[in-house]
């Protein structure tokens, strides 16, 4: 039988790639060493297969489909942009798993809209090249690598809600499976932050300890019961992303979180928070 | 709904290398596949990025957009379009240091 071993919720900020130098060096330590501690965490849970839960920001998908949620069923590749650090190029996937993840949703009331050929973008490729792949290199195994989109970025946006039983779905095609899966999955996202909004640049350092802490409570409950009109106006348009985290939060059984790091950087215009999700810690 | 016709046209001109063509090239001639009104065009020819978030574009189409294909590509003069002065212009963010 298939599991969740664990999960983690972790920033795809691209102008840390743009502007590495922007912030103090004890900001840019911390950071780039929360990413270094997640990878020997990620090894450490021996995963066979990672799902990373990312969303896009108007790139991928058009006004002329946008998908709730989408899942990447076949062949990968990407990122799409040309980010400094970020490398292209073809990314191995569990094809039968997210099958499986599919079938199992049509069962069971989720009706995913599937990707048989996708490109990702930086909300993948950031965890997967510095999280993903230092963990490979420690292991010395690929680690096939889902992508799972949720509208976070365009509306309509998926109800946080809904993101959080999504996470549960996923979860229950995973036991599902006679595979014996060790399944990681990643809530790929910022916490406060506007994005190409006048209030730009701005970082709400108490919405974003306040989501650090139902992270580490686990209190999936409180996270998925924000209004969106609060969120954006607290945190930024940005900050819909706390849909991946509650996305991963459900997946993870009885999940409590662990802090790794958080800091505000506004110079890299987002609060950024770094936590383990543990299984049956409660 | 021109927010539709709006975000259909910024977001090809900010993902489709052809399109951002056309438009340098000509852009009336771009403009005028899309049913907007007059005003609305100007908008988009005038980089009037303030008038399209309040006319209900997403603001990552807008950004995107003006990084794309704005004359000087600056974040400083993005934030001026969309109402911001004094502090708020300074506040330092790498993207406006870019500008």
């Amino acid at each position: 039988m298939g599991k969740i071993v664990g999960g983690f919720w972790m920033p795809h900020d691209p102008v840390m790639l743009v502007a590495p130098d922007a912030p103090a060096q004890a900001v840019r330590d911390t950071v780039w060493g929360a990413y270094e501690r997640c990878a020997q965490r990620l090894a450490a849970l021996d995963p066979t297969t990672v799902i990373i839960i990312g969303c896009d920001h108007y790139i991928l998908f058009g006004p002329h489909c946008l998908p709730s949620y989408v899942i990447g069923t076949g062949d990968l590749d990407g990122p799409i942009e040309g980010l400094p650090g970020l490398t292209k190029g073809v990314i191995d996937n569990n094809t039968a798993l997210a099958g499986r993840i599919v079938s199992h949703g049509a069962a069971n009331g989720f009706d995913w809209a599937v990707a048989r050929a996708f490109t990702v973008d930086h909300s993948y490729s950031i965890p997967h090249q510095y999280v993903v792949r230092p963990a490979e290199q420690v292991l010395g195994r690929s680690l096939p690598t889902i992508p799972v989109y949720l509208a976070c970025g365009v509306d309509p946006y998926i109800p946080l809600p809904r993101a959080a039983q999504l996470g549960a779905q996923i979860r229950a095609a995973v036991e599902s499976s006679d595979d014996d899966e060790r399944v990681v999955i990643i809530g790929s996202g910022g916490i406060s932050h506007w994005v190409g909004t006048v209030e730009m640049g701005q970082v709400s350092e108490a919405f974003d300890q306040e989501i650090m802490a139902l992270g580490v409570a686990g209190d999936l409950a409180a996270l998925t019961a924000y209004r969106d009109d609060d969120i954006k106006a607290r945190a930024g348009n940005g900050a819909m992303e706390i849909r991946n985290f509650a996305c991963a939060m459900g997946a993870v059984p009885d999940a409590r979180g662990e802090q790794i790091a958080y800091a505000a950087v506004p110079e890299w215009v987002t609060g950024l928070g770094f936590l383990q999700l543990h299984p049956g810690a409660r | 709904m021109s927010r539709h016709l709006l975000e259909k046209a910024l977001w090809q001109l900010s993902v489709e290398r052809s399109a951002k063509q056309r438009f340098r090239d000509d852009p009336d001639g771009f403009l005028k596949r899309f049913n907007l009104s007059d005003e609305e065009k100007r908008w988009v020819r005038e980089f009037d990025v303030g008038a399209l978030q309040a006319a209900g574009v997403n603001p990552m189409l807008t950004m995107g957009f003006w990084q794309e294909l704005s004359p000087d590509r600056s974040m400083r003069r993005y934030k001026e379009r969309l109402g911001a002065s004094g502090e708020a212009l300074n506040s330092f963010s790498a993207a406006l240091k870019k500008g």
